[in-house]
């Protein structure tokens, strides 16, 4: 979906027509879910609630969303973030206990060693490290992107995937 | 030669980039109740602010004259 895409529909939504915004859903609902998850040590049940509400907070607010400023997905992935911390501080952090489900099957045991041991040095991070890391490895935003939805510079985006990778490298190395 | 270790790091992000899809639209549209949620005002970029079309009437008003003004002198 093109930008003018997206503005199409917004407008259309802005003119009345509530059932465009299912276009917007359906296009981001997938990406959403994934990054939301990933902020919330792979909890998919808690990240659906909060993705159902992102979008929700997104079509009301939809009036207030500018085009000059950002990228839609840029803005709905601000909301997404300011959410994803607030359900942060209520939630009592876990350990990842399994490995998440993928369509991706390791060849081998040390493989599959190495997917538990990144997962759980995922959720090791600290926070701002994590999220960029999520941003810019895992969903592929631009550095761009990640600086506007963390509100900080693009060096400091760099700087933050920069030290997860090594981190989570750092884990591989020990196995 | 990239190592073990990074193919694995390589093959680890891969894997959280494929995830289950979604299934969010039907309860997102029915959380949305057109009735209780108000349509969104049309952006600002559609809609400028009074004073902005106050400021812009004012300004071409004046453009007018002086080119009256000047045709006429």
């Amino acid at each position: 979906m093109t930008e003018d895409e997206e503005l199409r529909i917004i407008r259309r939504v802005t003119d009345g027509e509530v059932e465009a915004f299912g276009e917007l859903v359906h296009h981001y609902q997938d990406r959403l879910l994934r990054m939301i998850a990933t902020l919330l040590h792979d909890d998919r049940r808690l990240a659906e609630d909060l993705s159902q509400n992102v979008f929700v907070e997104a079509y009301r607010r939809l009036g207030s969303f500018d085009p000059s400023r950002s990228r839609f997905s840029t803005w709905l992935f601000m909301i997404a973030r300011s959410r994803a911390i607030n359900a942060l501080k209520k939630k009592r952090p876990t350990l990842l206990a399994e490995i998440p489900e993928t369509p991706y099957s390791p060849p081998d045991q040390s493989s599959r060693d190495d997917i538990t041991l990144l997962n759980r040095a995922l959720h090791q991070l600290p926070d701002k490290q994590k999220r960029a890391f999520t941003l810019v490895a895992l969903e592929d935003l631009s550095y761009i992107e990640a600086a506007q939805i963390e509100a900080t510079t693009v060096g400091t985006i760099k700087s933050r995937v920069s030290r997860a990778r090594d981190f989570l490298k750092s884990h591989l190395n020990r196995a | 030669m990239p190592s073990k270790s990074d193919e694995n790091f390589e093959n680890w992000i891969a894997s959280r980039k494929q995830s289950d899809p979604a299934d969010l639209l039907w309860e997102v549209m029915n959380s949305i109740e057109p009735k209780a949620d108000p349509v969104p005002q049309k952006p600002s970029f559609l809609n400028p602010p009074p004073w902005l079309l106050a400021v812009g009437c004012f300004l071409a008003g004046l453009g007018k004259i002086s080119l009256v003004l000047h045709l006429a002198f």
